[in-house]
This record gives structure tokens, sequence and C-alpha cells, in this order.
């Protein structure tokens, strides 16, 4: 895990500096009356210590190899960031698009563009998923999803 | 006489045809979660905690106790059948489930997964209903130093249970602490870590972190990988276990409920641990240990036992003091806080109906599921077969509806991918996520004993190694984290080599 504890570590040292300067600006109080940013200010500084003691370990261990769960030239990257990118833009859009027009956009852009499934059958089980949700979450459990432009 | 009778009202709660429809909802959702790789009983109930809003407190537990214990039953058909855990509980029983199922005994194997379930189910019960009143009672004792010592002690178990580095879980838990800290200051209501955003002020929400770590997560790492996935193609005949194989089973299952109860009690162990212990111990015991992993149905009973007997034990420190066990029983205790009830020692005393109606659906639940599960075997493996690339949509679709209904909220549903993001890097770089969550539910609860603690003893921290329970817990904290430092090996490692 050599090189990859360096990155993460350093990552949590450099987060855990950032959170103790803002408990510190939040007010630590003192110890018969502890402040806002006590609490956080204690778990900033073991975050601090650990990540250091990490980075120390890994710096001074020469990495053996990464040992990644699966190799990178295996990892379709590709289904990931499709994934994570098209829950943002559903986010995003939800409001303003409606949860029906939006979750079968985005059923249909996963099973076409993820799983590689055929047109026919993608639009089939989107349309089936979609309505099955909306009828189980808006209808019987009054989540009141958003309407959007379709106004269901 | 007193536990009895109110177990007698507690069956009367559970029989109560609104209560009966959710704890089948439960035990049905639990088994599929169990089944279904990828989503676990914590994602589900994220999911459904929104949804018990509009439900009365009772029933709302019931069903998330349904989840909970029966995502231990159907977590095992796909350990059996495809050698694919639905659960990390369920992964030692891939060793000997799988085996079975090659030899073609995949049926018996199924069917002494469902009755040693059913039996540590149901018999640990006795012990949740013995123990959690006395501990409750003891509980009362406790003062701010106490809980905040105990909930100490409970981290540094997991910490120490971590199958990384020790460094690394304390780093997480450290990150839960901070997590736990965004909002509005307990004591001034001065916003802390919000930057402006009103969504932050009530804190980070646990559901939306859960269903973010461990639901979209799973599926990243899943989609980054093959979509294939082979269900062993096998008859599914008798069911039911020969004498033989109870013969060999049934000390194996007595064994593994009294073991699983007793670890699930401990906060941190959670229900992973104990299935390892067991299979270990059955294999010391064993008079034929070298035929351990080819197909011993010791191998199956004892496991399958001591994972169903853990969920029941969890429920002890829940119920009785409000502290969570595990990630589960962590979202259950956040659903108490929600429905307005008062988790810890005071909860048997002011909510009867609840614990004892919980504890009353458990015996009714457990054997729904051995109804359920033996003739439905066929409809699990059924819904195994859905392909991988079909299923993620769907789980990825239920994470962002449930995300939402939590608050109606888009700000959630961003919180819940940012952390589905951090999950997947965490997996990636060797970090894990129960430090944090267990961390994130205690933080609050920490810095309000903390706090209280700090006034009554006016700034010094000797009392908590001045009040003898407190002490005992620091102690015992203490002595985890050096024994971890100290020596080289861990639980959490052998159980990390034996997963391998």
């Amino acid at each position: 895990m050599g090189r990859l504890d360096i990155y993460s570590s350093g990552f949590w040292l450099l987060v855990s500096i950032y959170i103790a300067i803002e408990s510190y600006r939040l007010d630590l109080g003192n110890w018969h009356t502890p402040g806002p940013g006590y609490f956080s200010f204690g778990a900033a500084l073991l975050l601090g210590v650990m990540s250091l003691s990490v980075l120390v370990k890994a710096l001074l261990k020469p990495p053996k190899g990464e040992t990644l769960a699966v190799a990178p030239e295996e990892v379709r990257w590709q289904n990931v960031v499709l994934v994570l990118g098209s829950m943002f833009f559903y986010v995003l859009l939800l409001n303003s698009v409606g949860f029906v027009l939006c979750t079968f956009l985005l059923l249909v852009f996963f099973l076409l563009g993820v799983s590689r499934q055929r047109c026919l059958t993608a639009i089939l089980i989107a349309s089936l998923v979609t309505i099955g949700s909306y009828i189980v979450f808006d209808i019987l459990l009054n989540a009141q999803l958003p309407k959007g432009i379709l106004g269901v | 006489m007193e536990s009895f009778q109110n177990l007698v009202m507690g069956l009367g709660t559970a029989l109560h045809p609104v209560n009966l429809f959710y704890c089948f909802i439960g035990v049905l959702i639990g088994t599929l979660t169990g089944v279904l790789p990828g989503i676990g009983p914590v994602g589900a109930i994220s999911l459904l905690l929104p949804v018990t809003f509009h439900v009365p407190p009772v029933s709302a537990f019931i069903m998330f106790a349904g989840i909970m214990y029966g995502a231990q039953y159907g977590g095992s058909t796909t350990s059996i059948l495809v050698n694919i855990p639905g659960e990390a509980s369920s992964v030692i029983t891939c060793m000997d489930g799988y085996a079975m199922a090659r030899k073609g005994r995949a049926g018996p194997a199924l069917g002494m997964a469902a009755f040693a379930s059913f039996i540590a189910g149901t018999g640990t019960l006795f012990g949740l209903v013995l123990i959690a009143p006395p501990l409750a009672e003891f509980g009362l004792r406790f003062g701010p130093p106490e809980y905040f010592s105990l909930m100490v002690c409970g981290l540094t178990i997991v910490v120490y249970l971590a199958r990384g580095s020790i460094a690394k879980a304390l780093m997480m838990m450290s990150f839960g602490l901070i997590l736990a800290a965004v909002g509005l200051d307990p004591i001034s209501s001065h916003p802390r870590f919000t930057y402006g955003v009103l969504a932050l002020r009530d804190g980070v929400g646990l559901a939306q972190v859960v269903i973010g770590l461990f639901g979209v997560s799973e599926v990243l790492i899943t989609v980054e990988r093959s979509f294939s996935r082979v269900v062993f193609e096998t008859k599914i005949k008798e069911l039911l276990p020969t004498l033989q194989d109870w013969k060999d089973s049934i000390l194996p299952v007595l064994r593994a409920s009294i073991l699983g109860f007793f670890m699930g009690i401990i906060p941190g162990i959670s229900v992973v641990i104990p299935t390892f212990v067991s299979y270990s111990l059955e294999k010391k015991l064993s008079k034929y240990p070298e035929k351990f992993g080819t197909g011993v149905i010791e191998g199956v009973a004892g496991p399958e036992a001591a994972n169903n007997a853990a969920a029941s034990g969890t429920l002890v420190p829940l119920l009785s003091l409000g502290i969570p066990a595990g990630a589960s029983s962590a979202i259950v205790l956040g659903a108490l806080m929600i429905y307005g009830l008062n988790p810890g020692p005071l909860l048997i005393k002011e909510s009867p109906q609840v614990f004892w109606g919980v504890i009353g659906s458990m015996y009714i639940g457990n054997v729904m599921l051995l109804l359920l599960n033996l003739p439905l075997i066929g409809i699990w493996v059924k819904i195994l077969k859905i392909p991988y690339g079909i299923l993620f949509s769907l789980i990825i679709l239920f994470c962002l509806i449930g995300s939402y209904t939590i608050n109606n909220s888009l700000t959630d549903m961003y919180i819940m991918t940012i952390f589905g993001v951090m999950g997947y890097l965490m997996k990636k770089f060797d970090y894990e996520a129960t430090p944090l969550i267990l961390a994130l539910v205690l933080g609050p609860m920490m810095e309000n004993a903390l706090h209280r603690s700090m006034i009554i003893s006016r700034g010094g921290f000797l009392v908590f190694f001045q009040r003898p329970i407190s002490a005992i817990f620091f102690g015992m904290a203490l002595l985890i984290l050096l024994s971890s430092f100290l020596s080289k090996k861990k639980l959490g490692e052998d159980i990390l080599n034996m997963e391998e």
C-alpha cells in the first residue's frame, strides 16, 4: 500500500490541519466549560497524529508494489465515471425535469450506456421500474417526489 | 415472572395485525437484502427510514429488527449456491456451504442454515429477555463519565477489530467524530462547519452517509469489474437435513448460539466476527478438522447460528443502554431518537410496549423466516439470476430515492453521492467504514457526556478514573489499545487471513 498510503495519509493530514484551525476559530473554551470547537479540535488532533504516523511509516518503508483489489488495467474506470456523473446530473435535474422523466432517463442511460442491454430491453425495464417506483414511493408512501415538467 | 408477563404483553403487541404485517415486510426485505450482494441490512434500513416516519414507532422498530435478523438468513443462500456471500456475516459459510452444494448437498446445507438460524434466533431471545432489563437497571447508575467511557470502550473495540491498520481505523473514527460535530453546538447553538448550508445545521445525516458509504460504494466497486456472475446450477432437493446431519450439527449450533449472543453484546463486534470464531472453534473441536472446507455440515451450522445469535445480542446494548453495537443498530438508534423515544436505560420503563413488542415480534419473525425461507429458496435463486447490469441500476435508484425522501432535500442526495465516492475511495485505499459510522452515531452522545462530565468535575479529567465503572471501561479501552499496538497480530488480521 506504500504509495497509496502516502497519498491518502497526506490528504487526511491536510484535512486534520484544516479542521483544527477551524475548530480553534470556533473557540475551544476551557476545561471547565468547553467551547463549540473543543470536541472537533480533539478529533482533528487524533486524526492528524494518526495520519502523520501512517505517512511516516509509508515514507520510511519502500513500496513493495500496488495492492489494489483490482489491477488498474482491469478496472473499468469509465463505468465508475458514468455512474457517478449520471447520479450528479440526476440530482441536478430532478427538481426541474421531475421524478418520472428523470428516473426513466437515468435508468435508460444505465442500462444502455453502462450495462449494454438491448435498446428495447432497456426501455421496457426503465419504464416498468419508473412506474413501479412512482407508485410505491409517491402514491403509496406519499414521499412527495418532484413533479417537474410533466406535472406528475 | 414479571419478565414472563411482559413477554406475553409483547407477544400481544407483536400479534397485532399491523405489527404482523410490518414484521413480515421486515423479514422479507431482510432476506432479500441478505440474498442480494451489494445491499445489506444497513442500506435497507437507511432506505426505509424515511418511509417509517408515518408509522407507529413499535411497528417501525419491529420491521427494522426483522431486517436485521432476516438478512442473516438470506446471506447464507448466496454463500451456498453462488459462493458469493450476500452478507459479510456469511463469508465463512461459503467454505463448507458451497463445497456441500458442489457435492449435490445444497438442499441440506440450505435447510440446516435455516434451522440453525431459527434455533439461534429464538433461543437467544431468552438471553435478551434475561439480560437486557437488569442491564438497563444497572445502566441507571451510569452518569455522564460512565457513558463517555463506555462509548470510548466501544469505539476502541471497533478500532481493534478493524481488518487493516489500527492507525487507519483510528483516523476513520476521528473523522466520524468530526462529522458528528457538524451542525449546531448543543450548548451554545453556534453553527459548526455548516458553511451556510441550511441542511447541515441539523448535522450530517447518518442515513445519507450509510447509504453512500455502503450502498453506492459497493455498486461502484462492482461496476468497475465484470458484470458476469455464475449461479451454480444444481437441483435443490431434500431440504430437510438427515438425522446424521442433525447429530453432527446440534452441538455446534448450541455452542455458536451462546458464543454469538455474548459476542454480539459487546459494542463493535457485531455479527461478522462471531461467525469466524465459531468456525475456528468447531474446527478445533472436530474429530476431523482436516475435512473442514470440503463440505462438512458443522461448517455451515455453526457460523449460521452464530450470526443470528449475534444479531439478537446486538440488541442488548441498544435496548438497555442506548449504545449501538454495529452499523445497523446505529441506524435503528437514530430512528428511535427521531420517533421521540428515549433509547437508553429508561426505554424499557418508559416504552415497555416497544421493547417487549420487538422481543415478541422476533419470535414470530423467526417462525416466519423458517416458513418463508425453505419454500422460497427457488425464488431467491431466480432473483440471484437477475443480471447485475440491471440490478445495480435499481440499487442506485433506491439509494437516490432513499436519501431524498429523508427530508425531501436535494442536498441530502448530494451528500449521499459524495459519501458514495468517499466510500469507493476508502475501499481502494484500504480504509474501513465501520469506525466512521459508529463514531458518527456515538459522537453527539460522547460530546454531550464529555461536556457534562467536565462540568461535574470542574474541568478535571480524573473524573473518568475516579468513578469505578468508568475506570473499568477506560481501563479496558486502554488495555485493548495497548495490546493492539504491542502485539503485531490482531483478531482482525486473523479474520482477514481466513477470508482470503
